[in-house]
Order: C-alpha cells, then sequence, then structure tokens
C-alpha cells in the first residue's frame, strides 16, 4: 500500500494540482504519504516523483532535508523532547533523561512494541511550558518525569486518542475550497487592476 | 484537556497577561472561542477586509502601512510599508506569509495561528489586496498540528462566507490562499529558504542579489514575504489608520509588539506590549510580567532578541523595548523573544547548547556554517562536560571570526544566509563575560554548575 | 555585437571588462588566480563553497563576497590581497580539511587534486581539528562506471549540478542537511546517465572516481596530447592520457566552439579496446589455400597490388572497389582515394556508407554549431542528438533554454521532444509534403535558419533524408546545414574524395593529371557496390576500417561475398569481414597516428598520437602509399605532411589550410578557412575545472595560447613535396541534383521499421569494451498500444519480427510509437540486418506462443 490508491491517490493528486508547479506539492504530499504508511516509503517517493514530474533523487533530496519526515517505520507514537535552551534552563535534558527510562529506549529509537519513538528536538515554540513535549506534534507542558509517565499510561490507555492521532496524520482539516482559480485568469484580472492603478495614478498627476 | 495530569497542559494557552494601552493583534484573545468564525465575526472580523475592498485602493491601504511604519515581526524589522514599495512591476505577484517560527523561545506567532487564525487569513488578505498578488500561500512550521488544522479550518471558512474565491464581497478581486505545512527545518524560516521549500525544495537560502524577494520570488515572479504578526497588524491598521498606529510607541518602534518571555523567570509567557513604553526589566520582573525570577536567584544573562541576537546582562535592564534602542546597545529585537538566565544555570552550557542548534539547523551548502558549525558545537560540548583545553578558547574565537569575520555587530559574514553568523554571538558574549566558568570547566574537568 | 565594457578596480589596476563578467573570471584575465571549488566556467554559479572570497567594494564600504557568484559592475574594486581576504580564504580551507580523510597517498586524485593543491597554497600546514571525522560507508558505486567516497566530498554542487543543469538528468542529489549533506543517488537507482562520467572529471576531490580509471595510475605517470573524440562526428576536444603505453583515461578539454568540456561516456569510457591486444589485428594476414597465415608486409602488400592487377587487367579499372567507414582520418581517407581514383582509376569508391547525397549538401552551406544554436530556428530532421552525437544534446538543452526556436521532423518521439517547439512527424506517406509543412511551422521568413541532420532511422535509406533536405533547401535557399551525420570522420572521407561525385576540397579548384573525375555518383552508392561485389562484377573490395556486419550484412554474406572476389580489409580490429578477408592490414587506430578529422560542422581537428601502433599496425595513409608504390606509382605521399602540402593545392575546403593552423586555436579551423573567425588567443584553461588536465605531463600540443604544435611532423624530416597540379573541373553536379527513391508501399500486415541508433550498439569496438559492453540493451520491440492489442500480445511477451531477416526479441508497449511503424532496438548485430536496403524497411510481427 505504498503508493498511494483509491482516495488517497485522489487526495494526492488534487494536492498536486494546488499549486502553479505540482513540486511545490512535494513536502505535502510526503505528509500524506507519512499518514498513510507512518513514514514515507521508497514506493511513496517514485509516486510522488511521478505525481509532480520529479526524479526520486530529487523528491529524496527534498525529502531528507526535513526532520518531521521519516524514512524508516517510527513507533504509532513519536514524542519529543525539547532540550533546546529555555527548556534547558527549566529541566528539558532531565526530562530527556527521564523520557528514556520511562521508555526504556535511548532518544532516536522506538521501543519494541513497535508504540513509542523518542526524540530529542529542537524549539517547537512552546517555551512558556517549558519543558515542552509533543506527541505526533500534539504539543503537552510543562511536563516533568511524573507527568511524562502518566502522559505514557494516558497513551497506551487510548484516552488522548482524540487529542493526539497516530504518527503521520498531520492536519485532519482538508481543505474544503473550489479549485484555486486559473493562474490566467488572475492574470487577466491583475491586468485590469494594474490599468485601474495606472489610470488613478494618471489621474492624480493632473 | 484530562484531569488530573498535574503540571501538564495543552496547547491551548491562556489570553496574553500584561497591561497594555492598547491590543492590536491580541484583541481577540481574552475569549477562549477566539479562534472561531462565531467569534471573529461578532468581535468585528472582515469588517476591515471589506472596508478595505469597498472604500479603499490598494494603493490606499499601503499607503496606511508606510504612514504607521509597521516594522516587520520576523526578525529583521524591516518596514513592511517599504518592502511592499520594493515590489517588482510584474504580471504575477506573490504574498507569502512566514509562519514557520523555529527561532529558539519564539512563540509568539503560534499563539496567533492557534488562537486567531481568521485574523491571519484576514491580514493575508488584506496584504494581498494592497499589493495585488494573485495568490497568497501561509507557511506554517510542520510541527503546528493543531495551528495548520485552525488555519485551514479559517480559511475555508473564508471561503464559505465569501472572503476568498472570486470576486470577494462583491468588490472584484478574486484571491486564493494555500496553506502550506513545513516538515522540520529552522532554515525554513528565511525567506527565500521558506520560497525553495515552498517549491518543492530542500531550504537552502537563495544566494544573494537579488537582495529581495520583491524582486524575484516565489517561481521567479516578485514575491512579499511577511511575518504572521506583521500581517495580523493590518486588520487594526485598516480599521484604525496608519496614523493611530504610528502614535503608539516612539521613534521608528510604533504599534504594539507581542514580546515572548521565557526561561528562568516566574512567570514566562506572551505579552503584548505597547513599544519603548517599557523596559526590559519590566517584562522581567514587573507583577504584570514575568514576575521576576526564583527566590534568592540573580540575573546573569539576557537575550533580547532570539537565540542569535548577542546577549544582554544585568546593566542592559532598563534599556526600553525597542527597535533601535536596542540596536544601539548592540544587540536586536530580532523576533521578540526574551531568554533569561539566572545564577543557577551554567553560560557555557547555554552557548553550548544555542551553537548546537544553529550546527544542527545549517542548511549545509556553505563551507564556514556546515563545518564550523558542528566544529563549535563539537569543541563546546567537549568544554561543557570537562574536557576542555585552553586553547579551545582562542580556537573557538578564531572559528567564529572565520564564520563571521571581526564577530562585530551587526555581523560581516563569510556565509549565504545570517544562520552561519547567528553561531560567534553566544560563544563570544559567554566567552568574554564568563572567561572564569570557561577555565573552571576546563581546570576542574567537570561542569561546576552540574 | 560587441560587449558593453565596465571599468573596474582589480588589485589596485583599472581594467575594462565585459560587462555580466563574473569577478572571478575577470581576475583570471589578468592572471590574479582566486582559489575555487564550486565555480565551474561551465554552469551557472551557486557560490557555496566560499572559497573564492574576496573583498568588494558596495555602498557600504568593503566585505567579503564570492568572486564567482557576483559580476563586475562599473566602479567597482576589488581587492583579493588584504588580511582579510587570506583570513577568509585559510578558514574556508581549514574548514574543509576538518572532515577530509588523510588519504592522498591512497586516492585516485592524489596530485591533482585542488584540494590538496588549495590547501597547500592557501591553508595552514598544520590541523587544528582534533575531533573525530565524518565517517561513511564506502567507496559506494553509484553506477557501472563511477564510484563514490562520502567522507572525501566536499559539497561543492558541481556533480549535482551537473546532472541536473547540464545533463537534464536529475538522478544525483544532494539529501539530508548541514554537517550530514551528502550526495546519493535514489535509493537502488543508478546513475544511468550517458554523460555520467563528467562528474568524475569535474569533482574537485577524489569523491567522484571512474571505476575503470581507479587506481590505474598516477597523475605524474601520465602522459597525455591534445586530441579529438573519435566515436562520433562531433568532435569533442579531448585530453588523451596514457601510461607504459596504454591508454588510461580520456578528459574532456574545454573548448568553446564544439563541447565544453563535456564528453559523453561512450567517449570517455570507449578506450579499453584501443589496449585490448586480442581484439585487435595486430599483423598482415594473408589467406592462402583456406587458412589464415600472418605474413609481412611487404607479402601482404605485394599480394594486394598482384590481385588488384590482375582484376584490372581481366575486367578492367571498374572491377576494384573501395568501400570507406568514416573511422579513417582525414590523411588516411585522401591517400586512399587518391591510391583508388588515381592510381588504380576505379569509379567504385564510397568511403560514406551511402550518406553521400546528404554529405554533398551539406558542404556547400555548412552552418557551425554556434551558428545552429545561436539561429533563429533550428530544423532538426531525422535526427537524435543524444544518441548520435550525444554531446550535442547537451548544448543544444543549454541554446534551447536560452530561447533556441526547435523544429523536430522524426518519426517516433525523442530526446529532442520535450524541448521542441514543433514536433512534426516524419512518416512514409507524408514524405512528399513534409517540407511544406515544416516550412510552415519556422516562425516569421526564412532567413538565419539552420537544419540539423541525422541518420536516426537506420530503416530508412539515407537518400530519403537526402530528398527531404534538398526540397528544404529548395525552400530556404539561405538555410545552413550542421550535420550530425554519425561515422566520426565521414565529413572528412566526403572532402577527401572517397567519396562518389566529389573530388578532394569539394570545390571547383585545380585537377591533376591522372585523376580526371570523382568517383562516380550513379554506380558508386555503397549499396550498389555491394550489389555489384555480389553479383561477382567486382574482382577486388577494398573494406577501409569498415566492417561489413556492422553495416547490416550478415556474417553468411560476407563469407559468400569473400568467395565471390577478392576482399581485401584495411582494419584495427578483428570482425567477421576480416575474417573473411582475403588479406587483412593492421591499421593504427584512434590514438596511436597522428592526423587530423573533419566534425559536423565542418571544422578541422586534430587528432594526437599517444601510443606506439600496436603490433605491425601502421597509418592508413602508409597503407595505401606501399600498395602505390607496389602497383609501380609512389603517389610522392612520403610524410603526412605530403598529405597537407597536396590537400592545400585542391584549393575549396583546404585553400589555405596549413598545419601551422593549429598553433593558434584550441579547437581548430572552420573549412574552408576563409569562413572561420578564430576570433582572439584561446581561453586559459580553469585548472579547477578539469584538474586532470593542468596536472598530467604534456607531451606535444599544449593547450594554451602561444604553445606550438605540430600536429604532422612524424619524425622523417623529409619536406613536403607537392605535385604540380594542372588545372581542371569539377565533375560533381550530377552528386548535387535531387536524389529519389520509391519508398514502395507496406502490405497489410506490414508495417514501416524504425530501427533507432543508439549511443551504445552492437558493435565490435564496444564488444571489446568490457567498460561498456553491459550498456548495449537487449533487443526489443516497440509498439503502439494499440498494435500490440491487435497483435493479442502483453507487454513483455516474445515476438518474432520477421523482415529480410527474423529476429526474435521482447515486445513492449509504448504510446510515443506511431501506429504506423514498428520500432525495434537491439544488442544483436542480427536486428541491423531487418534493414533490407529498399527505401524504408518494411516488417511483420508474430506472436509467439509460450
Ligand atoms: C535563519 C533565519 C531564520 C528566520 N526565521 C524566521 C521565522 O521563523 N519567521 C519569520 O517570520 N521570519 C524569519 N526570518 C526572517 C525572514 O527571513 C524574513 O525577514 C521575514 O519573514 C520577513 O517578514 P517581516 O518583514 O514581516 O518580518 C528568519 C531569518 C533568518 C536569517
Ligand atoms: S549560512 Fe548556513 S544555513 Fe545559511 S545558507 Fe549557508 S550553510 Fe545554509
Ligand atoms: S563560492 Fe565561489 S568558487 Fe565556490
Amino acid at each position: 500500500m505504498a503508493r498511494f490508491e483509491g482516495e488517497m491517490l485522489g487526495r494526492a493528486e488534487r494536492l498536486a494540482s494546488l499549486y502553479p508547479d505540482p513540486r511545490s506539492a512535494i513536502i505535502p504530499l510526503c505528509h500524506l504519504a507519512q499518514e498513510q504508511d507512518g513514514y514515507v516509503t521508497e514506493e511513496a517517493i517514485a509516486h510522488i516523483g511521478e505525481l509532480v514530474g520529479a526524479t526520486g533523487a530529487e523528491v529524496q533530496g527534498t525529502a531528507s532535508f526535513y526532520d518531521m519526515l521519516k524514512f524508516e517505520p517510527v513507533g504509532k507514537y513519536v514524542i519529543g523532547v525539547c532540550t533546546n535552551i529555555s527548556c534547558m534552563l527549566r529541566g528539558g535534558y532531565e526530562l530527556l533523561d527521564a523520557a528514556s527510562n520511562t521508555l526504556g529506549v535511548p532518544p532516536g529509537e522506538t521501543t519494541a512494541d513497535g508504540i513509542f519513538t523518542l526524540e530529542e528536538v529542537e524549539c517547537v515554540a512552546h517555551c512558556d511550558k517549558a519543558p515542552a513535549v509533543q506527541i505526533n506534534y500534539r504539543y503537552f507542558g510543562p511536563v516533568d518525569s511524573d507527568a511524562f509517565a502518566e502522559l505514557v499510561g494516558q497513551l497506551k490507555s487510548g484516552e488522548l486518542d482524540e487529542q493526539v492521532p497516530e504518527h503521520g496524520t498531520l492536519i485532519r482539516v482538508l481543505r474544503d475550497a473550489p479549485p484555486p482559480i486559473p493562474l490566467e485568469e488572475i492574470d487577466a484580472e491583475r491586468a485590469r487592476q494594474d490599468a485601474e492603478r495606472e489610470a488613478r495614478a494618471a489621474s492624480r498627476e493632473v | 484537556m484530562p484531569s488530573g495530569l498535574g503540571r501538564t497542559r495543552s496547547g491551548r494557552r491562556e489570553p496574553p497577561p500584561g497591561r497594555c494601552s492598547v491590543r492590536i493583534v491580541g484583541g481577540r484573545l481574552e475569549h477562549p472561542d477566539s479562534h472561531t468564525l462565531e467569534r471573529f465575526l461578532a468581535t468585528g472580523g472582515n469588517n476591515s477586509f471589506r472596508k478595505a475592498l469597498l472604500e479603499m485602493t490598494p494603493e490606499a491601504v499601503a499607503a496606511e502601512v508606510l504612514t504607521a511604519n509597521l516594522l516587520g515581526r520576523g526578525g529583521a524589522g524591516f518596514e513592511a510599508g517599504r518592502k511592499w514599495g520594493m515590489l517588482r512591476k510584474a504580471k504575477r505577484r506573490y504574498l507569502v506569509v512566514n509562519g514557520d517560527e523555529s527561532e529558539p523561545a519564539t512563540f509568539k506567532d503560534h499563539l496567533l495561528v492557534e488562537r486567531d487564525p481568521h485574523q491571519l487569513v484576514e491580514g493575508a488578505s488584506i496584504a494581498a489586496y494592497a499589493i495585488g498578488a494573485s495568490l497568497a500561500v501561509i507557511y506554517l512550521r510542520g510541527e503546528f498540528a493543531l495551528g495548520l488544522e485552525r488555519v485551514q479550518e479559517a480559511i475555508n471558512d473564508a471561503y464559505r462566507i465569501g472572503a476568498l474565491g472570486r470576486d470577494i464581497f462583491g468588490s472584484g478581486f478574486s484571491l486564493d490562499i494555500l496553506l502550506q505545512p513545513g516538515a522540520g527545518a529552522y532554515i525554513c524560516g528565511e525567506e527565500t529558504a521558506l520560497l525553495e521549500s515552498l517549491e518543492g525544495k530542500r531550504g537552502f537560502p537563495r544566494i544573494k542579489p537579488p537582495y529581495f524577494p520583491a524582486v524575484i520570488g516565489l517561481y521567479g515572479a516578485p514575491t512579499i514575504v511577511n511575518n504572521v504578526e506583521t500581517v495580523s497588524n493590518l486588520p487594526w491598521i485598516v480599521e484604525h489608520g496608519g496614523e493611530a498606529f504610528k502614535s503608539l510607541g516612539s521613534g521608528r518602534s510604533t504599534g504594539t509588539r507581542l514580546f515572548a518571555l521565557s526561561g528562568q523567570v516566574n512567570r514566562p509567557g506572551v505579552y503584548e506590549v505597547e513599544m519603548t513604553k517599557i523596559t526590559f526589566r519590566d517584562l522581567i520582573f514587573g507583577e504584570e510580567y514575568g514576575q521576576g525570577l526564583a527566590p534568592s536567584r540573580n540575573l546573569t544573562a539576557f537575550i533580547p532578541g532570539g537565540a542569535s541576537s548577542p546577549w544582554f546582562f544585568p546593566e542592559h535592564l532598563d534599556l526600553p523595548l525597542g527597535q533601535d534602542e536596542v540596536a544601539k546597545a548592540g544587540s536586536m529585537l530580532g523576533s521578540g523573544s526574551v531568554i533569561v538566565m539566572d545564577d543557577s544555570s551554567c553560560p557555557v552550557r547555554s552557548a553550548w547548547r544555542i551553537a548546537r542548534f544553529f550546527a544542527r539547523e545549517s542548511c549545509g551548502q556553505c563551507t564556514p556554517c556546515r563545518e564550523g558549525g558542528t566544529w563549535i558545537d563539537r569543541i563546546m560540548e567537549r568544554i561543557e562536560i570537562g574536557n576542555g583545553r585552553e586553547e579551545d578558547l582562542d580556537l573557538l574565537l578564531d572559528l567564529c571570526d572565520n564564520i563571521s569575520p571581526g564577530v562585530v555587530w551587526p555581523p560581516a559574514q563569510t556565509t549565504i544566509c545570517v544562520l552561519g553568523p547567528s553561531i560567534p554571538p553566544a560563544i563570544s558574549a559567554a566567552i568574554s563575560r564568563f572567561r572564569d566558568d570557561f577555565l573552571l570547566h576546563i581546570k576542574e574537568g567537570r561542569c561546576p554548575h552540574a | 555585437m560587441p560587449d558593453e565594457l565596465v571599468s573596474v578596480t582589480l588589485d589596485g589596476q583599472v581594467v575594462q571588462v565585459a560587462k555580466g563578467t563574473p569577478i572571478i573570471e575577470a581576475l583570471d584575465q589578468i592572471g590574479v588566480h582566486v582559489p575555487r571549488f564550486c565555480y565551474h566556467p561551465r554552469m551557472s554559479a551557486v557560490g557555496v563553497c566560499r572559497m573564492c572570497l574576496v573583498e568588494v567594494s558596495g555602498p557600504r564600504g568593503f566585505s567579503l563576497q564570492p568572486s564567482c557568484y557576483l559580476s563586475v559592475a562599473e566602479g567597482m574594486e576589488v581587492v583579493t590581497t588584504s588580511e582579510a581576504v587570506r583570513k577568509a580564504q585559510g578558514g574556508v580551507i581549514e574548514f574543509l580539511l576538518a572532515n577530509h580523510p588523510l588519504d592522498c597517498p591512497v586516492c585516485d586524485k592524489g596530485g591533482e587534486c585542488p584540494l590538496q593543491d588549495q590547501a597547500f597554497a592557501h591553508g595552514a600546514g598544520e590541523t587544528r581539528y582534533v575531533e573525530e571525522k565524518r565517517h561513511y560507508a564506502k567507496p559506494i558505486p553509484i553506477s557501472r562506471l563511477i564510484k563514490l567516497d562520502r567522507e572525501r566530498c566536499i559539497q561543492c554542487d558541481r556533480c549535482t549540478r551537473f546532472a541536473d543543469e547540464v545533463a537534464g538528468e536529475a538522478l544525483l542529489d544532494f539529501r539530508g542537511r548541514g554537517n550530514a549533506i551528502r550526495i546519493s543517488t535514489f535509493s537502488s537507482v543508478e546513475f544511468d546517465s550517458y554523460f555520467s562520467g563528467n562528474v568524475t572529471q569535474i569533482c574537485p576531490v577524489g569523491a567522484l572516481t571512474a571505476t575503470p580509471y581507479r587506481f590505474k595510475a598516477r597523475p605524474w605517470d601520465l602522459t597525455q596530447s591534445a586530441s579529438t573524440c573519435g566515436w562520433c562526428s562531433f568532435g569533442c576536444q579531448v585530453s588523451v592520457q596514457a601510461s607504459q603505453n596504454e591508454l588510461t583515461r580520456v578528459l574532456g578539454i574545454d573548448s568553446d566552439a564544439i563541447n565544453h568540456s563535456w564528453l559523453c561516456d561512450r567517449g570517455r569510457f570507449g578506450i579499453s579496446e584501443v589496449n585490448n591486444r586480442d581484439s585487435r589485428v595486430l599483423s598482415p594476414w594473408l589467406r592462402e589455400g583456406g587458412a589464415r597465415r600472418e605474413v609481412s608486409w611487404t607479402r601482404a602488400v605485394g599480394a594486394i597490388a598482384e590481385v588488384v592487377k590482375q582484376a584490372k587487367a581481366r575486367n578492367g579499372n571498374a572491377s576494384v572497389a573501395v568501400i570507406g567507414s568514416g573511422r579513417l582520418n582525414l590523411e588516411d581517407s585522401y591517400a586512399w582515394a587518391k591510391l583508388a581514383l588515381d592510381v588504380i582509376g576505379t569509379p567504385l569508391v564510397d568511403g560514406l556508407l551511402g550518406q553521400g547525397g546528404i554529405a554533398a549538401t551539406w558542404f556547400e552551406r555548412a552552418a557551425s554549431i554556434e551558428q545552429a544554436l545561436s539561429s533563429r530556428a533550428l530544423i532538426a530532421l531525422n535526427v537524435d542528438p543524444k544518441e548520435e552525437v550525444p554531446v550535442l544534446h547537451l548544448r543544444l538543452r543549454e541554446a534551447v533554454r536560452k530561447g533556441l526556436h526547435l523544429i523536430e521532423v522524426n518519426s517516433t518521439a525523442t530526446s529532442l521532444s520535450a524541448m521542441a517547439a514543433t514536433s512534426i512527424q516524419l512518416s512514409p506517406d507524408k514524405v512528399g509534403e513534409l517540407a511544406e509543412v515544416v516550412m510552415r511551422s519556422v516562425p516569421g521568413g526564412e532567413g538565419d535558419v539552420v537544419i540539423l541532420v541525422g541518420g536516426l532511422n537506420r530503416a530508412m535509406d539515407p537518400a530519403v533524408t537526402s530528398g527531404i533536405l534538398q526540397s528544404l533547401v529548395a525552400a530556404m535557399p539561405e538555410a545552413k546545414i550542421l550535420s550530425a551525420l554519425g561515422a566520426a570522420n565521414v565529413h572528412g572521407a566526403f572532402l577527401a574524395g572517397l567519396s562518389p561525385g566529389v573530388l578532394p576540397g569539394a570545390g571547383e579548384g585545380a585537377l591533376p593529371s591522372s585523376w580526371r573525375a570523382p568517383a562516380d555518383s550513379s554506380r558508386a552508392n555503397y549499396a550498389n557496390i555491394l550489389r555489384a561485389a555480389s553479383a561477382g562484377e567486382v574482382g577486388v573490395l577494398i573494406l577501409l576500417d569498415c566492417d561489413l556486419e556492422e553495416a547490416g550484412v550478415a556474417p553468411a554474406a560476407i563469407e559468400a561475398l569473400g568467395e565471390r572476389c577478392a576482399l581485401i580489409s584495411l582494419a584495427s580490429y578483428e570482425s567477421a569481414t576480416s575474417r573473411a578477408s582475403a588479406v587483412t592490414l593492421p591499421l593504427a587506430t584512434w590514438s596511436e597516428a597522428r592526423g587530423s578529422m573533419v566534425n559536423g560542422e565542418g571544422r578541422m581537428l586534430r587528432l594526437g598520437e599517444q601510443l606506439e601502433p600496436a603490433g605491425l599496425s601502421k597509418p592508413g595513409w602508409v597503407a595505401a602509399s606501399l600498395v602505390a608504390s607496389d602497383l609501380g606509382n609512389d603517389m610522392s605521399i612520403f610524410t603526412a605532411g605530403d598529405i597537407w602540402a597536396e590537400l592545400k593545392t585542391w584549393g575549396g575546403a583546404f585553400a589555405g589550410v596549413e598545419p601551422e593552423i593549429f598553433n593558434s586555436t584550441l579547437d581548430g579551423p572552420l573549412l574552408p578557412v576563409a569562413r572561420w573567425n578564430a576570433g582572439g588567443p584561446p581561453r586559459a584553461l580553469d585548472p579547477v575545472a578539469t584538474p586532470g588536465i593542468a596536472s598530467v605531463r604534456r607531451q606535444g600540443p599544449d593547450f594554451r595560447a602561444g604553445a606550438v604544435l605540430d600536429p604532422h611532423a612524424t619524425g622523417t624530416g623529409s619536406a613536403p613535396t607537392a605535385k604540380v597540379l594542372t588545372a581542371g573541373r569539377l565533375a560533381a553536379a550530377d552528386a548535387r541534383a535531387g536524389v529519389s527513391v520509391e519508398i514502395g508501399v507496406a502490405g497489410e500486415d506490414e508495417a514501416w521499421l524504425v530501427l533507432a541508433r543508439r549511443v551504445y550498439e552492437a558493435d565490435a569496438r564496444l564488444a571489446a569494451n568490457p567498460a561498456l559492453a553491459s550498456f548495449v540493451r537487449d533487443d526489443r520491440v516497440m509498439v503502439s498500444p494499440a498494435r500490440l492489442a491487435r497483435l493479442g500480445a502483453d507487454d513483455g511477451d516474445r515476438v518474432r519480427v520477421i523482415g529480410s531477416v527474423e529476429i526474435e526479441a521482447v515486445v513492449h508497449s509504448d504510446a510515443s510509437i506511431p501506429d504506423w511503424a514498428i520500432a525495434v532496438e537491439g544488442r544483436t548485430i542480427a536486428v541491423m540486418h531487418l534493414v533490407d536496403g529498399a527505401g524504408w524497411s518494411r516488417v511483420r510481427l508474430e506472436r509467439l506462443n509460450g
């Protein structure tokens, strides 16, 4: 199921048609691939290349630049503990150690049951709630070691299911709008407005 | 939120506390449902966009912004009105809203996208109208999952009520707004890297010249890149006029700004304050703001404008929160994030953590940044954990000099963008102010603060 | 249009430089060499390595700027000698070396490495880096030809830029970010490009190395000479490098006029067959009583003279026929033309394998490559440059990017299709009105139009292409022609007179006493000669570096031919033809003899000598001269210089040609020399652009201005002794008249064959080359989806193709193949035998069961 099929293919094609240049859809399509498979598979990279007119090397080159895109399977929950300056000043590293103990894996690894992947992350813009934690990019904070253990428990019991979808699902709100106005139509509209603009400028000069 | 979570709370924030004579971008935040269309419309939502479209020409809108002297809120502090004026004449023009917000300790845009997404969409629409953009893209940092959902909802709402799409409010003006998620790379906040990313490429900052995307931007077309907070100011400016905005603050620093206060301070948070009217001391120690440090702690240093700005020390506390005032003192207001360090923290560790961040976030194209950043990170790590050598200090300063010649402010650079030159300020500040700390690490073979 | 000049101050020196020149090039022009890595004169500047920082004045005073990226501007001041510049450059070098392995002694780039050289010149000498270096698995084969050592890579973006920007095949790209950034192909996908070898040439460190060259030699053991690639008629300028009388590698020289330093992989790696003695003809062979025996040159030459004399005595001059191949160099072609036409006196000579009609139209209106690429419209007729003259494809891509209007006229989609403004289908039923259709697509008038003509579809008689060409020319009398006919020196063979209907020089010049007429254009067509030989009308058939099997004759037919007449071959490589010959003379091959060739724009190019000829091989002109002597006429050719002296007297193309001409140009003169605008002195080559050229010991020709070259000094010292020639006239009018061929009609179940030329196709040289042999693709048949459906076959089924022979191959559906065509591509020479010699070959398909 690594290539897009059925409804996912429809979403993928819609994404690619949204932009003046389909290549702009590469990152959104990689997110879509993660929504489908939890990570960006090689087949998905090749398929994305076909959809946007790029080579596999180019799609991979772009995708591998970004930390959120994974190329190996990760846990159902990717837990990021921020250790950047503001969190560090409020115990970020201590929390990371505690998290590592709680989960039994060092940062960068996935628990044996495949549920949790622990990561050390850079500032996630949640500094007033330092030390901050993100679980599948949903934010929590401030978190201490007890609170972390509690969070893990809640994730396991399904208590947080509504707030935290499985890894890969990023935006649960789909674009609900007519297809973008064709650029040619906007160009014509632009030309009209520019002419008006110039007329106004001219009349001011008179 | 499930109860009993102890100190864990969700990403939803309280409205920014702090007394401000006027709220410009934070006006709606006192309402818990500030992100909904209902609240937006009930609190004057889209009145400004409607007014701009139906009563003002694009030039008139731009003129108000020019009068307001609205400084960009993304970091560089360039006047938005002047930037718009530099837009090259071309058939296609684009507006890109920069919501990548990844500068360490910066979290004001996070608040705005989650708590007032409609204001962002309205602001972007006004900007697009003023510059004649055919398409606007809001680029949000990928980690803002909730923010992305809220902004997408706001965009969907806007289409539904006729505030986006063809012939908006019967004005003849048409506009599409796309929401683009990032995927985790700090450098994509740099505007040309952001455009590359938006074109589906690696976030490599573009080499200059051209110096401004207003000349060559997205898909080669002239493009205005503005920060989330910058455009969020526009509805207010259209409603009240540029003069009213300018009457707030003083000098070049007009209006209000969101300041993100974090670190070792009692009440971290986002505070909207009128520019130049309060000092760093007020912000860090004031009752309505940071409420000071932990008991019996002393301030050792603070960073006035995000991790890349030069450090300030207690003697700078009485500087007002104004762009030029801070610049004159040798640093910058940058993204408006103030990081507080007290004497329980290790300055070597803080400087190292900042250097490590930039090393990890280097895009990798320039040799000095790619190689120098990691090298400095390694040396700093060695020193912090007790494996330093005395000669490392001179080596560090010399490596800094090779990335940012002279290690001066504003920085000179041997690199394409200023990410590389963002490393030296923290290192040089720490070494010059806390040299004894470094030597203690080296002598004792451990971190004395550990 | 003269460039607008601006006045700039470079290190205190006020100079005038063309506006838009990058600062680094302006500095090069005044002899100031700024260190550099990512900069490459043939690719867009990216300014990422930061090595070339210099101080440049701006509105806010001096600042450090990349001199490769920033262009000169009026009043600009540039300083390269300040402490700030020294410090910045030293800093960059130190950063680059921080993670660079210390393996220069075992690195292929050692001794010619820009990083090594520039570290020596600008580095500190002592490392301050005590941290652990980056580690990667290595070396990684990224293709069958290239290995990658990531630890040595300095992320200069040259290879990746080449793949994307120059070759248009973004198969190599950066991966990761920051300190972990590395170049990579997509997972298991090979860097499979005709142009892949260029990345090993431009890599400024030892990160990308050519597998065939790895550990072969050290630069100080190599010698090199300037030469021209011998694989196609584009004429890429190369440095041929050898060690211990073995070719070790070929590097592209940056010729403004031709290859901009690029080569295709066939040209770059197509050298090991020269070293492969097992494939070579190393001594003369004589067939006596059914057995082949090695004999001396004297015996072999004597035997040739004997059969020629006998044949002439029995059946007259026309009982001897000569077929050339376009692989002989200009000197050899001339000597053999003279031997055949003047000494033996036969009218049956064709060195162009039937493409004489095209060649005749070509020369009188030859366009230079530059003219073609800057024309108002370029009409590409029956040509796919990427497959026939590959480096032209790279030049074309650049030209199209800059606005060249391209009109393609081909039977199926080609590499041009994506670039062309208009694609016009060349189908058998439309040949008649084709010129008219093409004319309608030429925008605005007819001036400044160039026609690029090739021989893409082998199944279509060259005369068809020639006919279309002539109607185009008739409609656009001003149009010029750039030829992409594939064989390396096919144009030289034409100009040397080794071709029907044309005398040496192709002009209206002087005629020597006995050489009364050119080869007979009505009878001397290559196909006619073969027909006559099989019919027993030819007593002696002389084949000059021409393997009939490659030309489409089945081995059994070659053997039969050997029974019917005396086959004489001059050959470098063993082939079905050499094995069937009565006498075989060993021919010195490419890089074993000095000489020259003429490319498709009519430019005379030098061929360097880098090796001793293998075994007893000799240059072709020597063989001709020896045979002539035994026939009682020494032709007055004792040195290659004699040939040049004689060529000049023919006038026409050769008017004013002097060996010294090569002294003043990197490339060579366009012919006739009057057409040639030599321009200023050739640009000095950037030593960092192609490191291997600057570092290797030179022998003979130098690559810079002012160096004295004598491409034809043979060491015998004898002065040219030109014959006194008497006036005469050229009787070539018939060759220029329109050729019309009957295409015929396809039967009910037949379709028209498209047998497109490919870079890698069955060929004795490729088969003898271990590096390239695996690139020849398996036989396959491509048809339209509709035809596949009618056939009742599935994609991937095996089918039988039935034409003049039958072959079996896998069939694929391909929407770009028109329904009237069946396209065949192949590894086996048998595929080429599907060409039946009619105007346009026809075949039919049969599904194989099971
Ligand atoms: C390394 C780097 C990171 C940046 N990150 C951000 C960012 O996250 N958000 C932002 O708005 N601007 C960021 N900027 C500034 C942008 O380049 C640009 O100046 C800004 O978006 C313009 O908007 P403004 O004029 O409204 O401030 C960054 C600049 C640099 C050099
Ligand atoms: S300074 Fe660093 S982040 Fe900026 S372009 Fe250069 S390598 Fe990339
Ligand atoms: S930055 Fe100029 S040569 Fe690399």
